[in-house]
């Protein structure tokens, strides 16, 4: 059987030996494609290869097209979505063409990856010299603990009768003279049993007068004991 | 004017030309959703999301590059999620429902399903190709049924031509198989 027409005509006895190389895809693209269409126009074969591989029922199945009244139906949906996308591309921004602004704002896709990995390398190095750093930040500094006398602290061991009332020796300090209330409000060394210890009083929640008058006001005790190996 | 220019007046926004390749491209759209997911409904909205989305991006659509394969991407990736979210709950359409519902047009079937109605190949390929992984589905829809190359089902697929022969020889197999146990008259003679 013949079929075609003009210069492209396809005999059945052309396509007959083909057909298991086909159905293996053995065949360049060309071939497949002479035997697909010859399937489709042809009867006889067609019914040769479905003996071969039933699959081929399904070839050429997608000639279906829904009708025009379904296909009405649909443009009139699509159309309305289209129309309120386009609503509210215009909106506030009518007549405002974006796509060059787009264009001129899209950077080549590297572009970012050169500053994210310097970012990633020096996170990688901070995280290297001091483990934990990026986490919870740098470590706060803690001053060693020195005697009041070094520091010039208020420390008050004992009355001086030359020096004014309610003040105290500050000797080197000058600016750490205090007097009257304000004195108040500074720790006082109390007298402890143990020559190694020391027992600081404060007098806290109360203002100046009050703690002056000893009233309305809280203690607080700071205990230094250097005999304490912590 | 050729289709090239079509797509590039489309995406410069002229609605006229976007209208024009809807009409031109819709059916075939349909088609390989309607396979993918083997109902009727559910391909028509899965043909209107593509062309939606297809207005929404053709104005990224490159000059001198190929339309077609990116539209028929497009729709065997909203039809392949459309069967990942419709799947659980969806049942092929069956026999009786489809009947009831003519609402597509078939032209005279040509080829081997010429025999059979053309509905019921239809019904049956809905049914089988449940067997079929999904892009060996696709595979077999965008070849075998809808007639593509080779090579434009590879730039569909993002694969290469090997293993879209690979895909079809292996659909190939599975249908078959189903095909041949519900009709033992497609059996060699020897295994019958």
């Amino acid at each position: 059987m013949d079929h075609g027409s003009g210069t492209t005509r396809v005999d059945c006895t052309s396509i007959a030996p083909l057909l298991g190389h086909y159905l293996a895809e053995q065949v360049d693209e060309a071939t497949r494609m002479k035997v697909r269409t010859h399937l489709l126009t042809c009867p006889s074969c067609s019914t040769e290869a479905l003996k071969l591989d039933p699959s081929i029922l399904f070839v050429g199945l997608g000639q279906e097209r829904p009708s025009p009244e379904s296909w009405a139906r649909f443009d009139v949906a699509l159309r309305s979505r289209i129309e309120a996308e386009a609503g509210k591309r215009r909106g506030i921004f009518s007549g405002w063409d974006f796509s060059r602004l787009e264009t001129a704002v899209r950077m080549p896709r590297l572009a970012f990856a050169t500053p994210l990995a310097m970012l990633a390398v020096l996170a990688g190095l901070v995280f290297v010299s001091q483990p934990g750093m990026i986490l919870r930040g740098p470590r706060p500094r803690i001053e060693a603990i020195r005697p009041p006398h070094e520091i010039g602290g208020p420390v008050r061991p004992a009355p001086d009768p030359r020096g004014p009332a309610g003040g105290f020796d500050t000797g080197r300090h000058a600016s750490l003279r205090l007097a009257g209330a304000e004195a108040a409000l500074l720790p006082t060394l109390e007298e402890v049993s143990s020559p190694a210890a020391r027992v600081y009083r404060l007098d806290v929640g109360a203002s100046a007068a009050a703690a002056t008058d000893g009233t309305d006001s809280s203690a607080v005790y700071f205990v230094v004991d250097e005999t304490i190996n912590f | 004017m050729n289709d090239q220019d079509l797509v590039e007046r489309a995406a410069a926004g002229d609605l006229d030309a976007f209208t024009e390749l809807v009409e031109s491209r819709r059916d075939r759209v349909f088609r390989i959703a309607r396979h993918l997911v083997g109902d009727e409904e559910l391909a028509r909205d899965i043909a209107q999301d593509v062309f939606f989305r297809l207005f929404r991006v053709i104005h990224r659509f490159r000059k001198g590059g190929r339309f077609d394969p990116w539209l028929h991407r497009m729709t065997v990736h909203l039809g392949i999620d459309a069967l990942r979210r419709e799947r659980p709950h969806r049942q092929t359409a069956s026999l009786e429902e489809i009947s009831g519902r003519q609402d597509t047009v078939s032209s005279p079937q040509p080829g081997p399903a010429q025999a059979l109605g053309a509905q019921e190949v239809r019904r049956l390929f809905a049914d089988l190709s449940r067997r079929l992984g999904r892009r060996q589905r696709a595979a077999f829809i965008l070849r075998e049924i809808e007639g593509l190359s080779t090579l434009e089902v590879a730039e569909v697929l993002g694969t290469s031509e090997s293993t879209v022969r690979n895909h079809i020889l292996q659909a190939r197999k599975v249908l078959q198989k189903a095909l041949r146990e519900r009709f033992p008259e497609y059996l060699p003679p020897e295994r019958r």
